[in-house]
């Protein structure tokens, strides 16, 4: 039977995690605020060839989105097709507008932005980057 | 008012009559699929709040909407259609007790049959104009309801995780009949399409019947709102190990 010390490492452990999460989403809701820019959800996922990013930013045109990379970082930065009113009680505030989505996103290994590939469907953003040659192949005798 | 349990309470604040009533169950989950979907049967037809579920597992907070004070864990009723619906996701310290409670809460109100609305991960979701729709029927009495409904398709293998899963199950142990179905959705992103789509079957019954047109017209509008629900769900989601949904089993090969 786990220990006392067990469950309150447990205890402690989800605490920690609960507070990294609220750091995050006012983090993000900070720097919606101050910048006007809304952050848009994302996933990244790898396959032993690729990193793909995926960005949902809801009506943004093609024409309108502006992406850079570096080998470890995606910069992604898009017109809003419409402005986002939000109404929210508040000092800095009452309503606030935002016509930009902004983000930056880290990737989980090294890429090679120079072969990515980007394509947009339905406000969805899709960039795939050809994940930076690791090691030799070793052919099995 | 009605109050069941201890620190998880399914509180009927309004008195309703109901005869073998449908149920249903939006509980944030894959792309919110159940909550966007159970949130428009509720405006289209104008559902009245008459309960909520209180627990300590939630964070204390209420939900204020023009000037008026609700909280966040609601159950609406109208049409003989009673529908629990959240603007929390369940937190999975408390997803057993809490859907064991609403279960029985839900048997208590002697339904023709529980449904619980949500969304299957589709990875290749962008690709789809038309996502499919899957149903897990909890025994022979939820398989009978399905005879009576178009486009879809049964779960014929794979797991469940989550909140959905647990309604089914604890339905199941008491010999409630329900049903889950699950729309193929984004596992991380709002997806009205796919909650349009679950709500399309369900228009085989007539008193829950809704136009779906305005779900595309602000289909842009919603995935922007629900951002902050599904950042709150998928956090919820990684605890419960969702990604388990897209594993196959193993065992009884």
């Amino acid at each position: 039977m786990p220990s006392e010390d067990f469950f309150s490492e447990v205890e402690r452990m989800e605490r920690r995690m609960r507070k990294i999460s609220e750091d995050i989403a006012r983090s993000i809701k900070e720097f919606e605020y101050s910048s006007g820019c809304l952050e848009p959800l994302y996933e990244v996922y790898e396959t032993p060839e690729e990193v793909i990013v995926s960005v949902d930013m809801p009506g943004v045109k093609k024409e309108d989105v502006s992406l850079e990379a570096t080998e470890d970082k995606l910069y992604v930065d898009a017109e809003c097709g419409r402005s986002i009113s939000v109404r929210k009680w508040g000092v800095s505030s009452q309503e606030k507008t935002f016509k930009r989505f902004r983000k930056v996103i880290p990737l989980p290994s090294s890429v090679d932005p120079e072969r990515a590939k980007a394509s947009l469907k339905g406000g969805l953003l899709k960039i795939r980057f050809p994940r930076k040659k690791a090691g030799t192949r070793i052919d099995i005798e | 008012m009605e109050k069941l349990g201890e620190s998880i309470e399914v509180v009927e604040s309004k008195s309703t009559e109901s005869k073998r009533p449908i149920i249903l169950e939006g509980f944030p989950d894959v792309g919110l699929v159940g909550s966007i979907a159970t949130s428009h049967l509720v405006n289209a037809l104008d559902f009245e709040q008459i309960g909520y579920v209180e627990s300590e597992y939630f964070p204390p907070m209420v939900t204020v909407r023009k000037g008026s004070m609700y909280e966040p864990v609601g159950i609406f009723y109208g049409n003989n259609v009673y529908v629990v619906t959240s603007e929390l996701p369940v937190p999975v310290a408390g997803v057993y007790r809490i859907m064991s409670k609403i279960a029985n809460w839900m048997k208590s109100k002697n339904p023709s049959v529980i449904i619980s609305l949500g969304g299957i991960a589709e990875p290749e979701r962008v690709k789809l104009d038309e996502p499919s729709v899957f149903a897990v029927p909890n025994g022979k009495g939820a398989a009978e309801v399905l005879k009576g409904l178009r486009g879809i398709e049964l779960l014929n293998e794979g797991f469940l995780v989550g909140p959905k899963a647990m309604l089914l199950k604890e339905c199941r142990k008491i010999g409630a009949p329900a049903i889950g179905l699950f729309a193929q959705a984004y596992y991380k992103f709002p997806d009205p399409g796919a909650a349009a789509k679950v709500l399309t079957v369900l228009s085989a019954f007539e008193n829950m019947r809704v136009d779906i047109g305005p779900l595309a017209e602000s289909a842009e509008k919603l995935r922007v709102q629900y951002r902050d629900l599904m950042r709150r769900t998928e956090e919820e989601m990684n605890r419960m190990e969702k990604s388990r949904e897209l594993e196959f089993p193993g065992l009884l090969v």
